[in-house]
């Protein structure tokens, strides 16, 4: 194997693999050996409009790449109803696995994916839900750990975009269909927002929790297109040690932007906006006068490029801290279908554990 | 009935307070709980001091009995010796108490009040009534409300045992009224953990009639940024209601094409009425036959069973099925 340029393949062409994925790829370690899609016709428009290398191979299925040499990686980029059976099929393979969120459609995929981690030890796999880790939540996370926060009680996400989603503008419709989504905003966005709180806290474990949904504004859609998620999703949870998380995430919304995370603690409550990733802000009491403090965040490398540069590390025998794993991914997918169960039984919902 | 109306005074009331009354067009003539040199002091020289709140009821000159703490008991005395009634903030009055009183009010032909509709006076309020009202923002389906920090023109309880007493009340009662008083059938809260020093936090999630996810916020002494705000979705239109220093006044968002959320207004008319309107629009209600100033002994009923139910589903650490 070639550490010093390991070798991976891109498995979907769609926007988020030309915004996101292959401009991290090409700023990493790693060398594009192939780019794959269901369609030959999309992948090879994909390879031109991208200018990739005559070497990077065209595949159609995920058996091509896998007679490929020189394949370390696979970074999927497909619709979410995909990745447990790639990410599966990846690391039975013998590949790592960096794989867009959410990470599957439902817990018990996750629980499946979770067992082809453990029979394929050596092996990693990490999902995009950790995409709002970087910029201030290391330093907010260290604060947390530090204890500067004192005790945290309440937690909120707010996630309001009054715009139209990405199915609405001519995207792929598939945006807006459970069956291939797993849900609406809350399933998309809110991955980001789940990973990065419980990131900061540590992964706290809840208890109970009771949301409700609402979905009614039309779509625009033309007759005959699906489009069942929620536009909106509310809810209130209770976590281990006395924190409570408000939740609000809807990309349809006759409101202001919101895009923000507030941690009130005993001692002290962070604030993380995403209009400015790169700072967070600590309110504290100073000589009994509340007063705001900016963490500033140094400047790092895009989110794709980091996780290969560490994954790159860890090919080396390295142990830096990858994205969401297997067990986290899990965790916040339990999270979200016991919210949008709660949300379709109109009652609140206990956690397994709780409820045994 | 007289235009002036003849005022006892039950509880432990000031100077300030007392000079209230008398702007709101109330002759306060008897008091129990006060002495009668507070009431020169506040230019009410025929207020005399009572023995006992049976002798301020004895008093014919009195039409109105103004309670300074809540008191079912006292209340429904009132109310069967034919007295209205105008009860300050109702503090720990159970359901219970209310739904007697409700009872009291109807048996007596007496009007009762709660002092818990401050909120209500304020210009947003009408404006988000009249956008409400005339169907601006179609089908209502998230109702959130946020305090950090105790609402501008609010005067902290002295008797505050919890969040309610202090100004959960009012915004309740502000959010509820422009709602409709819907019913409420699940009801989970949380409040953070209090040993000493800890900020006072209490978060309540509701599933109201009529598909609305209802959320109150409540915080005090906390290191949360100020605010006051109250958010309404609709699938037509959004209002937005933000009472903050600094914040964005009054503003509603209307739906349009291509599902871009259209700001078409923000007014800055916020003007939050002191305690004296509550009790001049009481003196209205009662001497010239105008609108019920609010929180009615039906309404109060209400809050008090908000309280109750909060306080079950955190004792009990579930959510509280009310239906």
């Amino acid at each position: 194997m070639n550490l010093e340029r390991p070798g991976i393949a891109l498995i979907g062409c769609g926007q988020i693999a030309a915004n996101c994925h292959l401009p991290g790829i090409q700023a990493s370690p790693f060398a594009l050996r192939a780019v794959c899609d269901a369609e030959r016709e999309r992948v090879e428009r994909f390879k031109r409009e991208q200018n990739l290398d005559a070497s990077v191979a065209v595949c159609t299925s995920l058996d091509e790449i896998l007679k490929l040499d020189g394949v370390q990686a696979v970074s999927i980029a497909t619709p979410p109803a995909s990745h447990a059976p790639l990410s599966i099929r990846a690391l039975d393979a013998g590949k790592h696995v960096l794989c867009e969120k959410p990470s599957t459609l439902s817990a018990s995929e996750n629980r499946a994916v979770c067992a082809a981690v453990a029979r394929n030890p050596g092996l990693t796999i990490q999902f995009f839900s950790s995409r709002f880790r970087d910029g201030a939540a290391p330093a907010a996370r260290r604060f947390v750990r530090e204890g500067r926060l004192g005790v945290p009680y309440k937690a909120d996400i707010q996630f309001w975009l009054p715009a139209a989603r990405t199915c609405d503008r001519g995207g792929p419709p598939w945006f807006g269909q459970k069956a291939h989504a797993g849900g609406g905003p809350f399933m998309d966005m809110g991955q980001y927002f789940l990973d990065r709180l419980f990131f900061i806290l540590g992964w706290p474990r809840w208890r109970r929790l009771s949301a409700q949904t609402f979905s009614g504004f039309p779509t625009g859609n033309p007759p005959g297109v699906v489009y069942d998620v929620e536009d909106h999703m509310s809810l209130l949870a209770h976590f281990d040690g006395g924190l409570a998380l408000t939740l609000e995430t809807t990309a349809r919304v006759n409101q202001h932007y919101r895009w923000s995370t507030t941690v009130a603690g005993s001692a002290g409550t962070l604030i993380l906006d995403n209009a400015a990733p790169r700072r967070a802000v600590f309110r504290a009491l100073k000589d009994g006068v509340p007063v705001e403090e900016d963490l500033e965040a140094p400047e790092s490398a895009p989110d794709m490029q980091a996780r290969l540069e560490r994954l790159a590390l860890r090919l080396k025998g390295e142990r830096p801290e990858l994205g969401t794993d297997h067990e986290q991914a899990l965790y916040i997918t339990e999270f979200c279908e016991a919210a949008y169960r709660s949300a379709a039984e109109g009652r609140e919902l206990r956690a397994p554990e709780e409820a045994a | 009935m007289s235009a002036i109306l003849g005022l006892g005074i039950a509880g432990a009331y000031d100077a300030q307070r007392l000079r209230a009354c008398v702007e709101a067009g109330f002759e306060p003539r008897a008091l129990f709980g006060s002495s009668a040199a507070l009431a020169r002091e506040a230019g009410c020289p025929h207020a005399g001091a009572c023995a006992s709140f049976e002798d301020l009821l004895a008093r014919a000159d009195v039409d109105v009995v103004a309670l300074a703490a809540p008191h079912e008991r006292q209340a429904a005395q009132a109310l069967a010796a034919g007295k209205h009634v105008l009860c300050e903030r109702p503090g720990a009055l159970s359901a219970e108490d209310c739904a007697a009183l409700v009872r009291a009010a109807h048996r007596h032909g007496r009007t009762a009040a709660f002092a818990c509709a401050r909120l209500r006076a304020g210009g947003f309020t009408s404006l988000a009534r009249q956008y409400l009202e005339a169907g601006r923002l179609g089908a209502l389906y998230r109702v959130e409300a946020v305090v950090h920090g105790r609402p501008q023109g609010l005067d902290p309880a002295p008797d505050a045992s919890g969040l309610f007493e202090d100004f959960g009340y009012e915004l309740l009662d502000q959010v509820l009224d422009l709602l409709g008083w819907p019913r409420v059938r699940t009801l989970c809260a949380h409040q953070a953990p209090e040993p000493p020093g800890r900020p006072r936090h209490l978060s309540l999630f509701a599933r109201a009639g009529r598909g609305i996810a209802l959320s109150f916020e409540f915080a005090s002494g906390g290191l949360l940024r100020p605010r006051h705000s109250i958010n309404f979705l609709g699938d037509r239109g959004g209002l937005l209601i933000d009472h903050a220093e600094g914040g964005r006044g009054f503003s509603f968002f209307e739906e349009a094409p291509g599902r871009r959320a259209k700001l078409l207004e923000t007014k800055a008319v916020f003007k939050l009425e002191p305690c004296g309107s509550i009790l001049e629009a009481f003196r209205e209600h009662l001497a010239e036959g105008r609108p019920h100033p609010g929180t009615t002994p039906e309404q109060m009923l209400e809050l008090a069973r908000w309280r109750e139910r909060a306080a079950e589903a955190l004792q009990s650490d579930r959510e509280v099925l009310c239906v």
